[in-house]
This record gives C-alpha cells, sequence and structure tokens, in this order.
C-alpha cells in the first residue's frame, strides 16, 4: 500500500481493516498539513454530523457545529448533547461509580492489583443516550473531575482552517474553562 | 595550552562565561542566536554527511564499548547513552539506548563551569569526569552514572564526550539501584557530584576502592565505569577524525546548526500535527513509609498521596508547548522526589514520542517545550536535602500525563497512526542476596524495565513486552543470563498474565507475571519491588486518552517457608503461574504465610524455601470494551488472553473458554451486551447526582484521614488547586478552611 493517507486510508485505520504492515507504511509517511481535511471528511462520512463535524474530541465525542452557530460537544454514536465544549463533557454525563473490592474486580480481575477500596473509586462515565462507556476515572474519591481536553476553538478556526474565529454570544469567541461556572448553577441547596 | 590554572578554557572566557554567553544568545528564541542555517543551506550535502560522521561516532562508542561491560543492564538490555556535546554540554548527536539522559548532561556541566573545574581541578585532554548525584549533576537517581570527557582539538577545547548508564547498585540505605525507601540525600546511596576520577583516559585508583566499599555491586560498577571511558576515547577520537576531514570551523559552525534545526522541527511539528488547547491528565501514587524509618526519621513517618497533574497548553500559531505543573505534590521526605535532571530526561522523551518526529535527536528537542515546576515542588524541591533515589517511578507517571495531553491533540488533528494512550509503565526488582558461602553482592534485575507492554491505540491492542519507551534499544533480556548474574535465585516461571491490562475496544498489552524461588545457596536475601506500574491504591494513570480503562497497579506476592525446593528435587517444575496456583489449591505446595505488596517496597527479608511473584507492566485500553470486535474477544479466550468470564463480563461476548458459543456468537453478543447497557442504566446517575453526594462526603469530614491529609497537602501547597477543589465543591470559608 502506497497510497497517501487518504480519508479511506483513514476510515479503514481506525476499522481495523488494516495489517499492520499497512499501518507501518502510514506511520512512516511524511506527516502533511492536508490531514486535517482529510480526517475531517472521514469523520463527516462516518459520523450523524455530515460536514457539521469540527473536531474529534475522543473515541465517541465530537466537537459539532450547530445551526445557530454555536458548538456543542456530541457523541458520535446516537447524537446525545452534551453542550458548550467549555464545559468539561462529564458534568452532562451519568457516572458510575465502583468502590467496593467486588466491583474492581469485575474490571481488573485480580484482587491483588485492584484499586484500594476505601480510598480510590473507579468513575464510569456513560452517554446518558446510549450508555457508551465515554471515559474512565480512578481516582481518591473526592477528586474533582479531569477535564481532559478543552480545545481552543477561535485557533482552529483561524489557525488551522484559515477562517474567522466563531462568534459568541458577547461577540469573540473566548477560551475559557467554564465548568466551575456551571457547577455554580447547580446552587447547594 | 588552554585549559591550564588561570587561562580562558575557551580562549576568550571560561566555561561559565561561554555558557552564559550560550543562554544569552537564546534567550533570542533561537538556539545560539542562529535566525538562519547557513551551513545546511548552502550545501545540504556536506551537512548531512557531517551530521552522519559525529553520530556515526557516537553510535559506534555504543555498539563497542557495551561489550566491556558486565552487568547485564548495559550489555544485555542496552541501558547506556554516549553523546557529543558542545562546550556548554548540549547535545549535539546522541547514541541509541537511554536517550532521554542527554537533556540532563548540561546540568553537571553547569555545575563544573559555576565551581571553576577549569581552573582546579582544571579541565584538560583525557580528564575523565564521572558524576552520579542528582542535585547537582542532572542524573536522575544515583543509579544513573554519567562520565564526560573533554573534547580538545589541536589544543583548543571544543565539547565534550559523554557516556552514561544505569548501573546495577547505588549504594543506598536499602539495595538496588532506586532506593525506594529514602527519606534524605544521605540515604540515596554513593553520590559523587561531578569529579575528575581520572587523567590520560585512566581512571584513579581512589575510585575503583569507593565502588568497592560504597557499593554493592563493585564489580558490575567498576566494569560500567571502564565501559564509559572507553565509548567517551572512542567518540574523541572517532569526532577528531571527523573534524579533520571537515575542519574545525565547520564543526563549530555546523553543531549549533543542528541543535537549531532540531528545535525549529519541533516547533514544525507542533504547528503540523496539533490542535491548540488546553489537556489535563493526571495520575495519583501514594508512598507509605509510616511503620518504616519512623524511629530515625520522625519526618518521614507518614504515607503520602502523590498528585501527579499535568496540564499541556498548545499554541500552534507560535508552535510552542507549555507544561504547567501548578498542582503537583509538594516536595517531601520520601524518595520519589528529584531535581531538574529528571524533568530534563523525561521531557526529552516525550517529546521525541510525540513532536519529535523527522529530526535529529539532541537538546534542540529541550529548547521546544517550556515549563513551571513551582519553587517546592516534587521535582524542584526547596534544597538539595531531599532524596531523588526512585524519581523514574513517579515522573514517568507524571510525564505520561504531559504525553497524554499531546496525544490527544494529535488524534484530534487527525494523526491517528501517531495516536497512543500514553500509558506507559515500567517495573523494577532488586535487592541484595547474601550466598551461605559469605558472598554478597546488591542487584537490579530488569526484566520488567527492559520491555513493558505498549498502550492500546485507536487501532490496535497493546502489546506484551513490546517497548521500552526510554530506549529504543532495549530487550527483556534472557532468563540465562539473569540466572547467571544472580546465584541463588531459580526463575520458576516467566509468562503474560491473562486479563491483566486496561479493557477496552482496543486492550492494553497484558503486563508480565514472574515467580522466583529462593534456594538452599542463599543465607538471607533482600528484594524489592518498584517502578512507574506501582499505583498502589490506585491504577497506573487516572484517566487515559481513548476513554478505556486504565491499567492496573503491579504488585509483589510472597509465600513464606514453602516446600519448592523439595518439588523442585523431584524433578517437579511448574510450568507457570496458574500451576503454581493449581499447586497451591490442591495442597501439593505447601506454605506458612502470605503478604501482598501492591506498594513499593524497599527490603523484604527471603530465606530459602520463600516463593516470590511480582507483576507488573500492564497498560490501559482504547474505548468502550463493548464495541471490541466479537470474534478478537473470541480470540482472546481462545489463546487464553482472557478467561470467558471476563469476556461475558466486561465484553458482552458468552463463549466457553474455548472462545465457542452455543449460538451464534454475534447474536449471543449483541443480546448481552444490551443486558450490560441496561445494567449501566440501572446503575448509573446524572454527575449532578452523583456531584451532591459526593460533595456532602467532602463536605462532613467523612473522608478517610489519609485522604484528608493528602487534600489538606495540596490545598496548602498549591493555590490553584486549592481554588478549583473549593469552588468545584462549593465549599463555604469554613470548609476550606478545614479541607
Amino acid at each position: 500500500m502506497s497510497e497517501r493517507a487518504s480519508r479511506d486510508v483513514l476510515r479503514d485505520l481506525e476499522t481495523s481493516r488494516m495489517s499492520w504492515g499497512e499501518v507501518r507504511e502510514i506511520l512512516r509517511q511524511e506527516k502533511t498539513p492536508d490531514r486535517f481535511a482529510e480526517y475531517h471528511a472521514a469523520l463527516a462520512e462516518a459520523t450523524p454530523f455530515g460536514d457539521d463535524v469540527l473536531l474529534r474530541l475522543g473515541e465517541y465525542l465530537y466537537v459539532v457545529r450547530e445551526a445557530d452557530g454555536t458548538h456543542t460537544v456530541r457523541c458520535g454514536e446516537c447524537s446525545h448533547a452534551f453542550g458548550d465544549p467549555r464545559v468539561n463533557w462529564k458534568l452532562s454525563a451519568r457516572v458510575r461509580i465502583r468502590r467496593t473490592l467486588e466491583e474492581f474486580m469485575e474490571i481488573y480481575h485480580y484482587e491483588e492489583v485492584c484499586p484500594e477500596p476505601g480510598i480510590a473509586e473507579v468513575r464510569e462515565y456513560l452517554c446518558p443516550g446510549c450508555f457508551t462507556l465515554l471515559s474512565v476515572e480512578c481516582v481518591p474519591i473526592g477528586y474533582p473531575p479531569v477535564f481532559e481536553f478543552l480545545p481552543d476553538l477561535a485557533s482552529v478556526y483561524e489557525d488551522i482552517l484559515g477562517q474567522s474565529a466563531p462568534a459568541d454570544e458577547d461577540g469573540k469567541w473566548v477560551f475559557e474553562d467554564r465548568t466551575l461556572q456551571a457547577v455554580q448553577k447547580w446552587g447547594t441547596a | 595550552m588552554t585549559g591550564l590554572a588561570g587561562d580562558k578554557l575557551l580562549g576568550q572566557r571560561t566555561l561559565l562565561e561561554q555558557i552564559e554567553y550560550t543562554d544569552e544568545l537564546t534567550s533570542s528564541g533561537y538556539y545560539y542566536g542562529l535566525r538562519s542555517l547557513p551551513r545546511k543551506e548552502q550545501d545540504p550535502i556536506t551537512y548531512e554527511r557531517f551530521y552522519d560522521a559525529v553520530h556515526s561516532a557516537v553510535m559506534g562508542a555504543r555498539e563497542t564499548s557495551k561489550n566491556v561491560a558486565a552487568s547485564p543492564g548495559a550489555r544485555e538490555l542496552g541501558e547506556l547513552l554516549f553523546a557529543l556535546l558542545t562546550p556548554e554540554g548540549h547535545a549535539v548527536a546522541v547514541s541509541s539506548g537511554l536517550v532521554g539522559h542527554q537533556g540532563a548532561f548540561r546540568i553537571a556541566i553547569r555545575y563544573m563551569a559555576e565551581n571553576g573545574y577549569d581552573r582546579n581541578p582544571q579541565i584538560r585532554p583525557g580528564d575523565i569526569f564521572t558524576a552520579c548525584d542528582p542535585a547537582t549533576t542532572g542524573t536522575p537517581h544515583p543509579g544513573d552514572v554519567y562520565t564526560f570527557v573533554p573534547l580538545f582539538y589541536k589544543d583548543e577545547f571544543i565539547g565534550w564526550a559523554a557516556g552514561m548508564n544505569h548501573t546495577m547498585e547505588a549504594g543506598g540505605a536499602v539495595p538496588g539501584a532506586w532506593p525506594p525507601w529514602s527519606p534524605n540525600t544521605f540515604t540515596d546511596g554513593y553520590l559523587l557530584p561531578p569529579t575528575k576520577v581520572g587523567e590520560d583516559y585512566e581512571d584513579y585508583t581512589w575510585l575503583y576502592k569507593h565502588f568497592e566499599r560504597r557499593t554493592r555491586a563493585p564489580m558490575f560498577n567498576i566494569l560500567d565505569q571502564k565501559m564509559r571511558v572507553a565509548g567517551c576515547r572512542m567518540v574523541v577520537d572517532s569526532v577528531t577524525e571527523a573534524i579533520d576531514k571537515f575542519g574545525l570551523d565547520y564543526f563549530k559552525d555546523a553543531t549549533r546548526e543542528i541543535i537549531e534545526e532540531t528545535r525549529r522541527i519541533c516547533s514544525d511539528n507542533v504547528k503540523l500535527l496539533t490542535v491548540p488547547g488546553r489537556s489535563r491528565f493526571v495520575a495519583f501514587r501514594t508512598v507509605p513509609y509510616a511503620g518504616v524509618v519512623d524511629g530515625v526519621w520522625p519526618q518521614s513517618a507518614k504515607n503520602w498521596l502523590l498528585h501527579l497533574h499535568s496540564e499541556v497548553q498548545i499554541d500552534t500559531r507560535e508552535g510552542q508547548v507549555h507544561v504547567n505543573w501548578d498542582k503537583i505534590s509538594p516536595a517531601n521526605w520520601h524518595a520519589q522526589g528529584g531535581y531538574k535532571g529528571i524533568i530534563e530526561s523525561n521531557l526529552w522523551l516525550n517529546v521525541m514520542d510525540t513532536i519529535g518526529l523527522g529530526l535529529k535527536p539532541n537538546s534542540g528537542m529541550n529548547l521546544a517545550v517550556t515549563y513551571d515546576m513551582p519553587e517546592g515542588g516534587l521535582f524542584n524541591p526547596p534544597n538539595d536535602r531531599h532524596s531523588a533515589g526512585n524519581p523514574w517511578a513517579s515522573s514517568v507517571a507524571l510525564f505520561n500525563c504531559f504525553g497524554g495531553g499531546l496525544e490527544v491533540s494529535k488524534r484530534a488533528r487527525g494523526f491517528v497512526e501517531e495516536a497512543w494512550n500514553s500509558d506507559l509503565c515500567w517495573t523494577g526488582i532488586q535487592g541484595e542476596i547474601t550466598l551461605k558461602n559469605g558472598f554478597s553482592f546488591g542487584f537490579c534485575q530488569m526484566d520488567l524495565l527492559g520491555a513493558s507492554a505498549t498502550p492500546a491505540r485507536p487501532y490496535m491492542d497493546g502489546e506484551p513486552l513490546g517497548t521500552a519507551w526510554w530506549n529504543p534499544s532495549s530487550d527483556t533480556g534472557s532468563v540465562e543470563e539473569w540466572e547467571y548474574v544472580l546465584p541463588g535465585i531459580y526463575y520458576l516461571s516467566k509468562n503474560v498474565l491473562p486479563s491483566y491490562c486496561g479493557h477496552g475496544r482496543f486492550r492494553g498489552g497484558l503486563g508480565m507475571q514472574l515467580a522466583f524461588a529462593v534456594s538452599d545457596e542463599v543465607q538471607e536475601a533482600i528484594i524489592g519491588k518498584i517502578g512507574a506500574s506501582t499505583g498502589n491504591y490506585f491504577t497506573g494513570q487516572a484517566s487515559i486518552p481513548g476513554g478505556g480503562y486504565p491499567a492496573p497497579t503491579s504488585t509483589l506476592i510472597v509465600y513464606r517457608q514453602t516446600n519448592i525446593l523439595e518439588l523442585l528435587r523431584q524433578g517437579e517444575y511448574p510450568g507457570g503461574m496458574a500451576e503454581l496456583a493449581e499447586w497451591i489449591e490442591s495442597g501439593k505446595l505447601t506454605y506458612t504465610d502470605r503478604e501482598l505488596h501492591k506498594e513499593e517496597v524497599g527490603a523484604l527479608f527471603v530465606k530459602p524455601g520463600d516463593i516470590y511473584i511480582v507483576a507488573g507492566n500492564a497498560t490501559g485500553g482504547w474505548g468502550d470494551p463493548l464495541h471490541r470486535a466479537v470474534d478478537a474477544v473470541a480470540l482472546d479466550v481462545k489463546e487464553g488472553f482472557i478467561p470467558a468470564s471476563v469476556a461475558d463480563r466486561v465484553y458482552g461476548v458468552p463463549v466457553d473458554e474455548t472462545g465457542s458459543a452455543t449460538e451464534s456468537l454475534e447474536a449471543a453478543a449483541e443480546a448481552r451486551r444490551a443486558e450490560i447497557r441496561r445494567d449501566r442504566e440501572a446503575s448509573s446517575v446524572s454527575f449532578e447526582e452523583f456531584w451532591r453526594t459526593e460533595r456532602e462526603v467532602v463536605r462532613s469530614g467523612e473522608l478517610p484521614q489519609f485522604l484528608t491529609d493528602a487534600y489538606a497537602e495540596l490545598n496548602g501547597f498549591s493555590p490553584s488547586f486549592r481554588e478549583e477543589f473549593a469552588r468545584f465543591w462549593q465549599l463555604d470559608a469554613e470548609e476550606e478552611a478545614q479541607s
């Protein structure tokens, strides 16, 4: 296989339809600036969002352009909307908590290598729409959720796509973490 | 001749003046102030031939000199490195091997410069300088030993040949090369600040006497020193030949351009390969010292939780990556902290794996990333009395978080083939054996250092024994070699451990299990277990790119006073861990006691007839296990990589132990997976509901004391962590003060 990493090649790679020899050839190829566009084309075909998909956030989550010009994190399996990419999407997920040794052993099989009950908890973040497992955290009890990836959408548009930055409610799109403001709305009652 | 007392080593400048001069030029944003690369641009073929010449010099030195060493760490696993350095200690060309260390070499050179070594003890042709003190040298831990030989051309000082290797024993309070129980620098081992240890390419006798008296593996350590000197001599000779051919002026220009070229390619790769933004990943490790050293070092009589949090900021406009470690745990009186050298070494390795494509590996890579490590932080201690016994354990976890941030970003840009979940690991076994004939020796056993599982990628499973991320030329070593250098210990088995991985659509590489028996030849033995795989109370990383399950921790299990030696004498030999477990269950293998150690262990006494088992080096998965191809799960069961119970419970593929199903496999899996999704729905809650429950636990003081102490320490050290923690849980002022 000597084909450059086109949308078809990338689709085959992500669906494991390639031999290791073919993968190795892609690994060795020169990385070129058109990759983002090719990948975008592959994602437009592979997800329910068509050309509205902007960016892949994780295995199942995408930043999607909405009709009103805003951006939303959505599940690629069922299109469930998680909200503004500047808010940790985990706040809009379902979460299953494992705390006991028996619950840990369902995943890690051997007692001797499991996390410590009473200290650690395993959080499984699930899509509320299709219950796909989106992320796993093994953290101390009481640890805030990890906000793994906050893309700077303004720079994505300007630096990668060569377009003007998207508008925000106040004008120019602002790159900032808005997770704490979102939690604040829950109140403490 | 320059280099004599009173002279300027570099003609116009002392060594320190030269370092300051270069730093000033580099503060322009371009290495050595080079805004263009004239030698490369004018004649790229000659430029590449020159690089080949100096690169061949360091590669040839490595491949030849390692045969001088007796230690299997160097000879068998290739845990060594040679490099050509500029006068300031910046690497121009490095061999394969422990490549990350080139990032730290300049720290030792700066120390020698700041302390006037060019006047006293002088820096002259053929001089040998060796060092292994982390605070002054850049060596991450005392087991990593550096040797430098100055490079002169016709009496002009023009650089250094450098060699390093991971030695077998560092002479600490507990045996091995990575002492995990070490409250401060004085228990770390034989720490040598940069020291002239020989001249005319011959070591002084006193150095060997020091190795004999202050380390537990003198024969290996002496031969390793000879290996480093031999390799450095080869570098000097080969580079001198290259200068004869290309000319001294060309050498001076091209060595600077090679470093700047690499910095530029890294910066261009940031622009090409990544998506701008911020990523955060975190790992947790526990350091249990309470009850270990209390009587003598009460400041170390506690259990710590290490918060290894990396925030990566990517600027694709400037081609710049910045790492913010403002939420890291403070330095403390235990062995898992360190100094600047461990940062620079890890940094280089992570750059190599992420944005280090298509370049000449050298110090230009360290210039491509900026970072903030707070004063008093885990790897920037408030004084030089802190231990750096075992920072490779904690720092690899920290830097996995750094790498994870770049992996997410590369995947988002579309470079799928380059992404993995960055859940890297290693496990070390070390100790000291005293035979009944009185012979005593210390050791490192590197089966699980030389080859770890690879993390899962977005398109394939991780592989067992597939990588040593810090050493592209590594190997697990042969059992026969290890038994030869570790008399008294028998290998019982060395296998992958089924289902020992993080699961996912693509599962992590399976970890390894090693079982050993202590033979009758042993009077007494001490063993320890360390490594980046040892999260102890937690998984290797808290969460990983791709969203799969992170890797389980490593573990050490000891069976006391077994009848294994009698069984061996009868010709019975267990074929692996599974058979050993059957023997235990059937009563064939008897024992008096069983101990479990998920934590790092510094010194555990074992005796003839004891069995100890170490499992480690598992990696994390990628994606939802319910999305794994059904036939891949069945094949895993058939080949013994996962048991049928895990296939059913985790992957939703109900098969028997042969990997077969009683009905259509696809239909059976579809039904079982639908059932698991319903269970996920029933057993989960909205995050807001979870937040309200968890918040009450945080506010009410119901957390275990260990975690209360840990949060208090973090909140006290890191203002940004304190603010986010308090605001996330909406703690009032009183609650914030208590947390």
